[in-house]
């Protein structure tokens, strides 16, 4: 996904798109491309802003290294959709992929707190 | 649909360059959002003319996002790019050890070739198939031009009476071998274009040379006894020919970006053409190589003229729903 170049590094972003976008996938049980872009940008209180168009090719990646199945519903309304979930490999690459950032953030935090000296 | 939208994924579209069936899901997904998004800014008091641009503004632009899909489907594992060299490995090896002379060997190692590319095809036809379907493709076109005399005989005959009455019998099994031949090659192509141009090319690159080589091979017949006087200049020379292919084969399937994927076909396909032809004829001259250079890179490109003018005549037929709804 491209990021905001003012807000931050856009590669920070694409680093940890997968493991946004698995994440938000397994807590809602399935999902789909326009409600995982609100949720990004709501959660981070608009700070992730991305072009919206660049999300399918991200979920079309994690299909592809089989993290999420996705399957066409059609809702009451008449719309179509294409919904996301995530698999049992995909549990298990979040799962490394959660325990990887949290380490990373702690180590960071340290290293980016007063020394106290 | 609202002829803006329409027009954006048009623009996606072109920039696919995915199977038409592919496009579909794609495409439907795409305007499922940007309707989506619509209605939704709509609802919130925006017109429709507001809510469709801003829509189409946030969605990004059409280029970036027909370039990132076509990424995410075309870029194959390494062992994918491994598989799409190995026919072309196995034709090096038969060149490299002259095993092609002996019948058991080349009728076993096209054996295994036509079998795997027949289990691809009905399978899915992944990208690295269009490589192997050369090589079900080369046996037949060799054959159909090598029993050329045949067939003529057996037609002078049938025409104008003359030569042996027996020749009639060869013309049954040439006809469907030709014609075999000939469906094959069209069908194949035409899978391979619908696909993406890159791997009809990819599929189409071994013939020239091969064609080529049978050429020679049967201009010096009858056949073996004096190919084989200078069996190392023609075998060294045709591995050679198969081992730049199999490394074409191995990045066009392994690169992502589709610049990249063109480039290295075109370049190596071109370039590596020209340094074979200098070690077959050694008093081959520059314009002599950089046209032998020129033909090879005219003969990879045409898929792409060829996928162009198909292009120009498909209907908008992304505009029906995705098959797995239907």
């Amino acid at each position: 996904m491209q990021g905001n170049l003012l807000g931050y590094d856009s590669n920070l972003l694409r680093g940890n798109t997968d493991s946004m976008l698995l994440f938000l996938i397994q807590e809602h049980g399935e999902s789909y491309g326009y409600r995982l872009i609100r949720e990004i940008e709501d959660r981070s209180q608009g700070f992730f802003r991305f072009k919206e168009g660049t999300v399918y090719p991200a979920l079309r990646k994690l299909e592809n290294e089989g993290l999420v199945q996705g399957a066409w519903k059609r809702l009451d309304s008449g719309q179509e959709r294409r919904y996301y979930r995530i698999t049992a490999r995909g549990r298990e690459f979040l799962r490394k992929k959660l325990a990887m950032w949290q380490n990373f953030n702690a180590a960071m935090g340290l290293i980016f707190s007063p020394s106290g000296g | 649909m609202i002829p803006e939208i329409r027009s954006y994924l048009n623009e996606v579209r072109a920039h696919l360059n995915l199977e038409p069936q592919t496009e579909r899901r794609v495409l439907a997904e795409l305007y499922s959002h940007l309707r989506e998004k619509v209605d939704e800014l709509e609802l919130s008091g925006r017109p429709e003319q507001d809510s469709v641009r801003e829509a189409l503004s946030s969605f990004g632009s059409a280029r970036l996002v027909g370039r990132l899909t076509y990424e995410a489907f075309s870029q194959g594992s390494w062992l994918e790019a491994l598989i799409s060299a190995q026919p072309h490995l196995i034709a090096t090896a038969l060149f490299l050890t002259h095993f092609w002379r002996r019948p058991a060997f080349l009728a076993g190692s096209l054996a295994l070739l036509a079998a795997t590319t027949c289990l691809a095809w009905l399978r899915g036809k992944p990208n690295w198939l269009f490589s192997w379907a050369s090589y079900v493709l080369i046996p037949l076109l060799a054959a159909a031009y090598v029993s050329r005399r045949l067939a003529g005989q057996a037609l002078l005959y049938l025409l104008q009476g003359q030569g042996e009455p027996s020749s009639l019998w060869a013309l049954l099994p040439l006809g469907g071998l030709y014609a075999l031949s000939f469906w094959l090659l069209v069908a194949a192509t035409t899978r391979a274009l619908s696909k993406d141009w890159v791997l009809a090319s990819l599929m189409l690159l071994p013939l020239p040379s091969t064609g080529i080589w049978v050429f020679h091979v049967e201009r010096l017949a009858p056949l073996l006894p004096v190919v084989s006087l200078d069996p190392q200049r023609w075998d060294f020379a045709m591995a050679a020919v198969f081992l730049v292919l199999a490394v074409v084969s191995a990045l066009v399937v392994r690169l992502r970006q589709r610049v990249l994927k063109v480039g290295t076909l075109l370049a190596i396909g071109s370039i590596g053409a020209a340094a074979v032809a200098r070690s077959i004829w050694n008093e081959l001259s520059l314009i002599g190589l950089a046209a032998v250079g020129l033909l090879v890179l005219g003969f990879a490109w045409s898929p792409a003229l060829l996928r162009a003018r198909r292009g120009q005549m498909e209907p908008e037929s992304w505009l029906e729903e995705p098959e797995e709804l239907s």
